[in-house]
């Protein structure tokens, strides 16, 4: 029974690098994506594309949007934009206007009278009023702030030449000029959460979410799901890419495709974003209780390694509650397998890092270039000294084992141990540190701290610590609002 | 049977069995290992062939730049993941031979 025990207690531990093995094998098989062939079925088409911007208070962004939008190499004839105007109370209106008569017969200003329903309610009266036509063969559904690159629509438009694809959504990348330190860590986490995990869905052939700010969706594809948007969720997208893919239809990401975005450049801001994001994550893993691992006509949604991506991701914060408990009742019942337990997750943790971290600098060198300081520090600085002591760790007790002793690092005295003790408890009190640096950050007196406490407790760990806030608010049963993200418009120097 | 008996057999047994099953796994597995080679390499220039001779209407010779600058791209990933890959094991290695 103790042997059992000792077992279980090390998987908890080594469940703790659960959320970097998935990341890992998304990488490899995202280095492998050329082999499920995803220009195979591609061709030079254009189809009429509406395009929808739901668009509440956004004067200061849209002028640049719609132009760049105009400017697509993209047939003109071929290409109208609607923007759905949520009873904006700033210029909005007017812009339109004046948009709406420099484009004459492309830029339709839709006007809401009532608004405040959320983003999904103003993009479905974009709907109903193109869907009215026959027109449109596709519809492209972005925000306000998007700047597309002139060639994203066409490398986007191509995959809808196999009759198969409903839907195709590409690269996000994050805009905002100049950035500072958050928009970078976002920078480089969308180059993981993206371009790589993106990639490997496509070898997968299955799609979690059509990128909320460009997904292209056509017209049959979406005609079958009943020609709108969930409403009553707070991850629209998600669950147009579900069902989609339930209504037999594939969804396609392609890499190739860019567009720029301005994110959240607080925590306040990127808490907000990412608590509707989680909480719409939890509503989809409920909502579709039925598809998980089920084979049928769910496409791939229903497979194992499809369900081994979403749910490393969903129960992130459970893994690291876990592997704080195994190393912490190791420590109490068993201080050497501790010891080793500890050593093995973090030589684990360290070289799947490695391996993320490196594949992708290589996979977006241009967004590397501006963001490689916040990849490397990405799980904090803490944690990068645990990892460090996981990668170096025999090296150091083979050659330094007295000098570890000397310095209080190592030996039989109270420190070595208050030392693991703490290190076992850090993987679940970063993220309690994460939500304080937050707190701090709300608190709004020592603007000056709030980034360095970051790069020491970690991005990494505060997406954990949203993640599970969010969860919270859901078992609550908290009242779902959509917290819009501020734009500036300074976004996309580099586009 | 006795005690003594059976486990005389079941060493006979063992000094045999296992390493003839062990190379025929071997060779199995390198067969398999060889077949998988073969059938991502046909998988990687078969998709290169199948997007060069595309039914497009060649509109705009851009966008067959574009097709063609995408494929070399998502072709390169496979020697970036090998190249990363392979510095992660040299330190394992390393790891290994230095503790």
């Amino acid at each position: 029974v103790i042997e059992v025990v000792h077992i279980v207690l090390v998987a908890m531990v080594l469940s703790g690098a659960t959320v970097l093995i998935v990341g890992c094998i998304q990488f490899a098989l995202a280095g492998l994506h050329v082999l499920s062939r995803p220009y195979a079925k591609v061709a030079e088409i254009y189809p009429a594309v509406a395009v929808i911007i739901p668009a509440w208070n956004e004067a200061a962004v849209l002028e640049r949007t719609i132009d760049r939008m105009m400017g697509l190499a993209y047939p003109r004839e071929k290409l109208r934009v609607y923007i759905v105007d949520d009873a904006s109370t700033d210029g909005t209106p007017q812009l339109l206007a004046r948009k709406a008569t420099e484009y004459p017969g492309a830029v339709f200003h839709l006007r809401r009278d009532k608004g405040g329903e959320g983003k999904a309610h103003t993009i479905n009266h974009g709907l109903r009023t193109i869907l009215s036509e026959p027109w449109a063969e596709a519809i492209l559904v972005t925000d306000a702030d998007v700047i597309f690159t002139p060639t994203a629509l066409r490398r986007m438009s191509r995959h809808l030449a196999d009759p198969r694809v409903g839907a195709v959504t590409c690269y996000i990348k994050e805009g905002s000029r100049p950035g500072n330190f958050m928009n970078r860590f976002i920078g480089f986490e969308y180059i993981t959460a993206q371009a790589a995990a993106r990639r490997a869905q496509n070898v997968l052939d299955v799609q979690a979410c059509l990128a909320g700010g460009a997904q292209l969706l056509a017209r049959g594809a979406l005609e079958e799901i009943g020609g709108v948007i969930d409403t009553t969720s707070l991850a629209e997208d998600t669950f147009t890419t579900f069902n989609v893919q339930l209504a037999g239809y594939r969804v396609k990401f392609d890499g190739n495709a860019v567009v720029w975005a301005e994110e959240p450049r607080t925590i306040v801001g990127l808490w907000k974003q990412r608590q509707r994001w989680s909480r719409g994550n939890f509503q989809v893993t409920l909502r579709y209780r039925h598809v998980w691992l089920r084979r049928g006509n769910q496409g791939h949604l229903g497979s194992l390694g499809f369900a081994a991506l979403w749910f490393s991701i969903v129960f992130m914060p459970i893994f690291m509650a876990m592997a704080t408990t195994g190393l912490v009742t190791l420590f109490f019942i068993d201080r050497p397998l501790a010891i080793e337990s500890f050593k093995a997750l973090w030589a684990l943790t360290g070289f799947t890092y490695l391996f993320v971290t490196f594949s992708s600098f290589l996979l977006d060198t241009e967004m590397a270039r501006r963001t490689w300081f916040q990849g490397l520090m990405f799980p904090g600085l803490i944690n990068l000294v645990l990892i460090t002591a996981g990668l170096l760790g025999p090296i150091l007790t083979t050659h330094f084992a007295g000098q570890l002793e000397t310095v209080g690092f190592a030996g039989p005295g109270l420190a070595p141990k208050l030392i693991l003790l703490a290190a076992d408890l850090w993987l679940t009190a970063s993220m309690l540190a994460a939500w304080g640096v937050k707190k701090l950050e709300e608190w709004g007196r020592m603007p000056w701290l709030v980034a360095p406490l970051i790069y020491v407790v970690g991005y990494g760990p505060l997406l954990c610590s949203i993640t599970v806030a969010a969860y919270i608010q859901e078992l609550r049963g908290a009242e779902m609002r959509w917290d819009k993200t501020e734009k500036t418009g300074q976004v996309g120097e580099f586009a | 049977v006795s005690p003594g008996d059976t486990g005389l057999r079941w060493s006979e047994g063992m000094s045999k069995e296992p390493r003839r099953g062990g190379s025929s796994i071997s060779r199995k597995l390198a067969m398999v290992f060889f077949l998988a080679l073969l059938v991502g390499a046909g998988k990687l220039f078969g998709g290169a062939r199948a997007a060069r001779v595309l039914p497009s209407t060649r509109a705009d010779p851009s966008w067959s730049r574009d097709l063609e600058k995408d494929r070399r791209f998502e072709r390169s990933l496979i020697w970036r993941t090998v190249a990363v890959l392979l510095f992660v094991a040299a330190l394992t290695v390393a790891r290994q031979l230095l503790s």
